[in-house]
């Protein structure tokens, strides 16, 4: 017997979905089996891009999608009981109040490790030659390896000056501890702040850093793009806070956009999920005019550099906060002074230095950080070594991880207080 | 101020506050006030048009009705059609036809001085022009009784919701609602809310998004292939239809938040059968406008077929002409003439009777769907050269790149729900049948739209194609 009689009105939304029930409602348990498991099967290989990887033909989880999918009849019919019976004046409410719950579970899902591992790795696989997708999709999925099974270490965090200048696997050899690496380009104090989160995974971490002025005046506003997808509460909060409500009030949208990156993983990988999508099939290429228009973005960077100095203040004070809150989380904050090429014209250069070192040295005598200055640092990175005015090539690779081992190894230095 | 905008929210949810706290006079200032505040942002110079144009209509309207005298009515709306029309003709068309004319005395050896102006196109101008030259023709024709509250006129000319792009309100229609208290309903929050944040998915999800392959064909920055001329023009099709009536929805959302009414603009446009039946679907206000208060006027199809050929022909290269000043609207324009009058000289005088086969009806929908991205061509490509340039390479040049196949999977995958809701609707006859939906397919479509908008939104800020217009 047919459980679904006709409608009255044929035309209703209700009379068509029972006319598609009756009609192919018994495809979805007969397909959803198989299609489960094939789902399960070219997931991976869908993932990292590599057709030909050999796969289970059985695995629960494509079992669990393909009773998902096959069970789906079910949930609409027991849909359609349920609109008859319940008041129409109340249940208006109840499918916007389930998809919220349903993308709700979606982030949790996401935020697990089965979830980070797909979503980055994806990310990872199409990276080609976008380096931020690859470094950002690094960064996190060795932050949510860490989240599954927490080992202490030396963190490695901060901007580019430390991707492309410390050899993580030389470090670790050098210091006979596991090295972990929460660094990125761009990431300047306002990024690093923000990204508080992935350094604090457990209490025994030696988080290494180096800043200099360069760092303190790098960023001439605050810049959502660059924040969100590290975005963390605790980061935001300490960033936040250290701004003056003026500033917080003219930026009010970065706030709402960076708040939604805090406390939802969904809109935190959004640019990635773009990525996603923009290369399903193969890894991206960069053009040769995005090379040009980022090397633009590089010189102009250096122009503007400390050009807000209400940016500046707002880098120092949040980096204080940062600091401090992070010193209960960690065993131990070690901070070197950074350095550029010295063939990097003055101008703002010398007088952000000079702040960020009172700062650092501020804190030091706080107990807050250890900090490393340039000349205990033993460390000579003449012009040849640079590849560019920021960044060292191979050889000042080689030297700074020398420099940060060296720097790990000893004991905290005095400093004489400041005149 | 973007609906898709943070700013608007904000400024939408302040206003609404205030208005469901304030009695329907005060509701009525409260929505005047903040749809001059809301033009204002754009560029508060150009408010100064807006209320020229609700000046002369409110007089030149009361005029007609107070009058007996056919020359004086005459004369009347004659200076209204004037001042609309001079001032739309002025921003909008002076430097493409000075532009035009300099190409010709050049073309013919002459050296004409350079006389264009660089004029800035005001936001919304041939929306609201339209909207207030229809109240005075109407209220010539004596179908409409003048209003005598001038600030209730001055908010039908320039409601928000609808003040940029359309619809285009007939005064019959909307300016009765404003007249007449209005309430705040549980129906028209839950219905506007829909409409708002569908007509979000659309623009922010779908548009935008596709509008990445629609720019880069169309600005020649990828090669010409019949593969990605296609994906090109299809990508269009898809960013105009989903950026304007997304922008209909989303106005008509925010009239059923305040209470209002506002006219639906597209009905699928897409699985039309027939032109005739597109014109019937796509910018319905538009259509019928011209319908009414051209085609109509001049003479419609009671002066035998060439005439009515003729009088088709005019008002598609007149409404081609009012989506800007260009000659690839024009063209578009006689291009939809010249479908109109082909589909007209076809089907004969008389509409057919035997409903089409299921094949029938799918192979006139694609035809009909073809011949529109043609016409998208035509309204999109930079130039005619362009044009040219594009038809050659979708017969001469086969090909099909990894970024073609890229771009169909997204353009498929994003536009996924709005074939789901597309289809619904067309087999129900009901724009809001989404909401009618039982539970469990609601709930998919309602986090569907919710989980594309936070993870696919062009979060861009790209202001709605028509905006131009």
């Amino acid at each position: 017997m047919n459980p679904l009689p006709h409608p009255p009105n044929p035309k209703t939304p209700d009379a068509a979905e029972r006319r598609w029930l009756r009609r192919y409602g018994w495809l979805l348990p007969l397909a959803g089996i198989p299609l489960g498991l094939w789902i399960g099967r070219k997931t991976w290989p869908a993932v990292l891009l590599v057709p030909t990887l050999a796969t289970d033909g059985f695995d629960a989880k494509g079992l669990a999608i393909g009773l998902a999918i096959a069970a789906l009849p079910l949930a609409w019919l027991a849909g359609l009981w349920f609109e008859r019976r319940w008041p129409r004046t109340r249940r208006w409410s109840i499918a916007p109040v389930l998809a919220a719950l349903a993308l709700l579970l979606a982030d949790v899902a996401l935020r697990t490790n089965l979830g980070q591992s797909l979503f980055w790795q994806a990310v990872l696989a199409r990276s080609g030659q976008q380096h931020q997708a690859r470094e950002i999709s690094l960064f996190r999925l060795e932050a949510a390896d860490q989240a599954a099974t927490p080992r202490p270490g030396i963190v490695l965090a901060g901007s580019s000056q430390l991707v492309y200048g410390i050899d993580g696997a030389q470090l670790a050899a050098l210091t006979g501890q596991p090295v972990h690496r929460r660094a990125a380009a761009g990431m300047f104090p306002t990024e690093l702040v923000a990204s508080q989160g992935w350094f604090d995974f457990h209490p025994d971490n030696r988080v290494v850093l180096m800043l200099s002025g360069f760092d303190l005046g790098a960023r001439h506003d605050l810049f959502p793009e660059a924040i969100r997808p590290l975005a963390t509460l605790s980061g935001l909060r300490n960033l936040l806070g250290a701004a003056r409500a003026r500033f917080l009030l003219r930026r009010w949208r970065a706030l709402v956009d960076l708040g939604s990156a805090a406390a939802c993983e969904f809109w935190r990988s959004r640019d990635y999920a773009r990525f996603l999508l923009e290369h399903p099939f193969r890894a991206a290429e960069t053009a040769a005019a995005a090379n040009e228009t980022a090397t633009a973005e590089q010189k102009d960077a250096y122009a503007r550099l400390g050009a807000n100095g209400e940016m500046v203040a707002l880098c120092e004070e949040a980096l204080a906060r940062f600091f401090a809150d992070l010193a209960g989380r960690c065993r131990e904050i070690v901070v070197l002074e950074g350095q550029v090429n010295p063939a990097y014209p003055g101008g703002e250069l010398a007088d952000l230095s000079r702040e960020a070192r009172d700062l650092l040295q501020r804190l030091h005598r706080q107990g807050t950080v250890r900090f490393v200055p340039r000349e205990e640092q033993v460390l000579d990175l003449p012009e040849d070594l640079w590849r560019d005015m920021t960044h060292v090539g191979p050889e000042g690779r080689r030297r700074l991880t020398e420099a940060f081992a060296r720097a790990l190894a000893k004991p905290a230095p005095a400093i004489s207080p400041a005149p | 101020m973007l609906f898709n905008s943070l700013d608007f929210a904000l400024f939408f949810l302040v206003v609404f506050a205030a208005y469901a706290a304030l009695p329907a006079r005060g509701q009525n200032r409260l929505l005047l006030v903040a749809s001059y505040f809301f033009y204002g942002c754009w560029d508060w110079r150009f408010l100064s048009l807006i209320a020229l144009s609700t000046a002369v209509d409110f007089t030149v309207a009361r005029g007609i009705d107070r009058s007996e005298n056919p020359r004086r009515r005459k004369g009347l709306l004659f200076l209204s059609m004037a001042v609309n029309l001079g001032v739309l003709g002025f921003f909008k068309y002076f430097d493409f036809f000075v532009g035009s004319a300099e190409a010709l005395a050049r073309t013919l050896g002459f050296d004409p001085p350079g006389l264009r102006l660089g004029l800035v196109l005001p936001v919304g101008i041939s929306f609201y022009t339209f909207q207030s030259m229809s109240y005075t023709i109407d209220v010539y024709r004596r179908q409409l009784k003048p209003t005598r509250d001038f600030l209730d006129y001055a908010l039908f000319v320039s409601l928000f919701t609808q003040l940029v792009a359309g619809p285009i309100e007939r005064a019959a229609h909307l300016l009765g609602q404003i007249t007449r208290p209005r309430t705040i309903t549980w129906n028209g929050i839950q219905t506007g809310t829909w409409l708002f944040f569908w007509g979000l998915f659309k623009k922010v999800v779908i548009g935008d998004n596709v509008a990445g392959w629609a720019d880069q064909v169309f600005s020649g920055s990828v090669a010409w292939t019949s593969g990605s001329v296609l994906l090109g023009v299809y990508a269009f099709a898809l960013q105009i239809y989903c950026d304007f009536s997304a922008y209909s929805d989303m106005a008509r959302g925010l009239g059923r938040f305040l209470g209002f009414d506002i006219m639906i603009n597209f009905r699928n446009p897409y699985f039309a059968r027939d032109p005739s039946d597109f014109w019937r679907r796509w910018h319905i206000s538009l259509s019928s406008w011209l319908r009414d208060y051209l085609y109509i006027p001049l003479g419609g199809n009671r002066r035998g077929p060439r005439r009515t050929y003729l009088n088709l022909l005019a008002t598609m290269v007149l409404g081609g002409l009012w989506h800007g000043a260009a000659w690839t609207f024009v063209f578009w324009g006689l291009f939809h003439g010249l479908l109109l009058a082909i589909h007209r000289f076809v089907r004969g005088e008389t509409a057919q009777v035997d409903p089409p086969t299921v094949f029938g009806s799918a192979w006139r929908r694609l035809a009909t769907f073809h011949a529109v991205c043609f016409g998208w061509l035509l309204f999109r490509a930079e130039s005619l050269r362009d044009v040219a340039g594009m038809l050659a390479a979708l017969v001469r040049n086969p090909g099909w790149s990894a970024a073609c196949s890229a771009w169909t999977f997204q353009i498929v995958l994003l536009s996924l729900p709005l074939w789901f809701v597309q289809v619904l609707q067309e087999r129900t006859g009901d724009s809001l049948a989404p909401l009618r939906l039982s539970l469990v397919p609601r709930t998919l479509l309602y986090a569907a739209t919710a989980g594309g908008l936070i993870l696919f939104a062009n979060t861009g800020s790209r202001a709605f194609i028509y905006f131009q217009f």
